[in-house]
């Protein structure tokens, strides 16, 4: 019995000393900042059931939730990769994307959250030395649906364009392949009418609203 | 705002200037009214092309959640596949070991004259008779087969005057107009061919797609046009996006989703606006 219960304690002791994961991995971010967007894909589809499982204990909710939650925590992920604001990470993906979603799901379910479950990830959601590393934009709803209003006034190609070039930060070059233009000068030129275009279009609204 | 202005600001939301550019972005931003118009300008711009980002992204990962949430589903039917064998083969074996009754059939065809004029004779039927289905699951037996010939009668792939391809001297055409020349031509597999090596974005473009969806229904890949189809419409970005529900249902026909297929023609049976209308009335009335 003696034995049992040392044996208890060492494995017990062995697991508070194991170290988090700390190292950065640096092959997702690297995968995901080269604008591959498999690299997307994969990472929503290895975790999304564990997820689903792991939300499961602790909220009260359907899987559509989940779902919202998972692909919220993915496009934060890639969003803030892509956009600088992650080059490394604390912890690994996985804990991340569950933080994130955990996150979601507290905010659109404050009054139904469970708590019968505890791991390693909710002991780092609790340290909440993790959230400074997600920026949220604070633009205004009103403010949010001119801007969309004025992506959607938008041609399809600048869309797709404007996209590729300032949110999946792809170079000229990559752009010119993907649409089959001519030359480099010629989708550089296209970017720059779109991106004015678009300007105009905001002022015009933010002019009409004021 | 001049050229040079557009590409400061351009380069300070890259992170790509340097500190003798990054002190004149401040010392510009800090005095001049118009730079700092155009500097929350660009970052609105930024904004908007983040959201739209984000919203494709999220349609992205929609359509693969589906496509993974299809996988368990056709996992447990082939599991259903394996079992159905070997449960024949149980009753096989049962069969076969349970003892056979001996049956005398020319005893059993043959009257038994009876003993005694007084006594009635109990007159069993010599062969019991097969009996007869007279109702042969008329409804959905007649809908699986009509359902073929239905699509075969009313499937025709896509066309309009704009998409017939225009000719442009001596140039290599792009994969993207070689797919669309194929199409137009009816060579539907080369198409497919032609669409798999195009560029990641037209690959996304929902107009190609739509094609490409056709394409598929014409070489017998019904299933895998629904999903695409469906896309298309929640994306709402084609231009072909009227006619989307038209092509859904008859993909729908054809893969045996009969059901979903019916409550979608008798949608745009119902629709003023679906130029589908009055050949989903008349679809309708041929499934009856």
């Amino acid at each position: 019995m003696k034995a049992e219960i040392k044996i208890f304690c060492t494995l017990t002791r062995k697991n508070k000393l194991k170290p988090p994961h700390l190292t950065p991995k640096k092959d997702i971010i690297g995968a995901l900042h080269a604008g591959k967007l498999d690299a997307v894909d994969e990472l929503y589809a290895h975790h999304r059931e564990a997820f689903f499982k792991w939300a499961g204990k602790r909220f009260d909710a359907n899987r559509q939730d989940f779902e919202d939650a998972w692909q919220e925590a993915v496009i934060a992920l890639y969003t803030q990769v892509m956009s600088g604001k992650i080059t490394a990470l604390r912890y690994d993906a996985r804990t991340w994307l569950f933080s994130v979603g955990h996150k979601r799901l507290m905010n659109n379910n404050r009054k139904i959250k469970r708590i019968l479950w505890k791991d390693r990830i909710d002991e780092t959601i609790q340290k909440g030395i993790f959230w400074p590393e997600v920026q949220e934009t604070q633009a205004s709803t009103e403010k949010k649906e001119s801007l969309q209003s004025a992506m959607k006034t938008m041609s399809s190609q600048c869309r797709d364009m404007l996209v590729q070039r300032y949110y999946q930060e792809k170079s000229i070059e990559e752009i010119q392949e993907d649409f089959e233009l001519s030359n480099a000068n010629s989708t550089s030129a296209t970017l720059s009418r779109c991106l004015k275009r678009l300007k105009e279009l905001i002022k015009t609204a933010s002019i009409a609203k004021a | 705002m001049e050229e040079k202005d557009l590409e400061l600001i351009e380069g300070h939301f890259r992170n790509n200037l340097n500190g003798q550019e990054q002190a004149n972005f401040q010392r510009r931003l800090a005095t001049d009214g118009g730079f700092r118009e155009a500097v929350q300008l660009h970052s609105d711009a930024v904004e908007a092309i983040r959201m739209e980002g984000e919203a494709m992204l999220r349609a992205r990962l929609t359509a693969k959640g589906r496509e993974l949430d299809a996988q368990p589903n056709r996992r447990k039917n082939l599991w259903w596949l394996w079992a159905l064998p070997a449960m024949l083969l149980c009753a096989g074996a049962i069969w076969w070991a349970m003892p056979t009754p001996t049956v005398e059939p020319h005893i059993q065809q043959t009257p038994v004259p009876p003993t005694s004029p007084t006594l009635p004779v109990e007159t069993t039927p010599s062969v019991i008779p097969p009996v007869k289905n007279e109702q042969p699951q008329a409804p959905p037996q007649r809908e699986a087969r009509a359902a073929p010939k239905i699509f075969a009668s009313w499937f025709h792939p896509y066309k309009d005057d704009t998409l017939e391809p225009s000719v442009r001297g001596d140039a290599e055409p792009s994969p993207s107009e070689v797919f669309q020349q194929r199409y137009w031509v009816g060579d539907y597999r080369a198409a497919l061919d032609a669409f798999e090596i195009m560029g990641a974005t037209a690959q996304n473009n929902d107009n190609l797609l739509f094609l490409k969806a056709n394409c598929l229904l014409a070489t017998g890949n019904a299933g895998e046009a629904v999903s695409l189809l469906e896309n298309i419409i929640r994306n709402d970005r084609s231009r072909f996006v009227v006619q989307a529900p038209w092509y859904l249902a008859l993909a729908r026909l054809e893969s045996g989703q009969e059901q979903q297929s019916r409550a979608l023609f008798q949608s745009i049976a119902a629709d003023p606006n679906s130029p589908r209308q009055a050949d989903a009335l008349r679809l309708l009335d041929s499934l009856k």
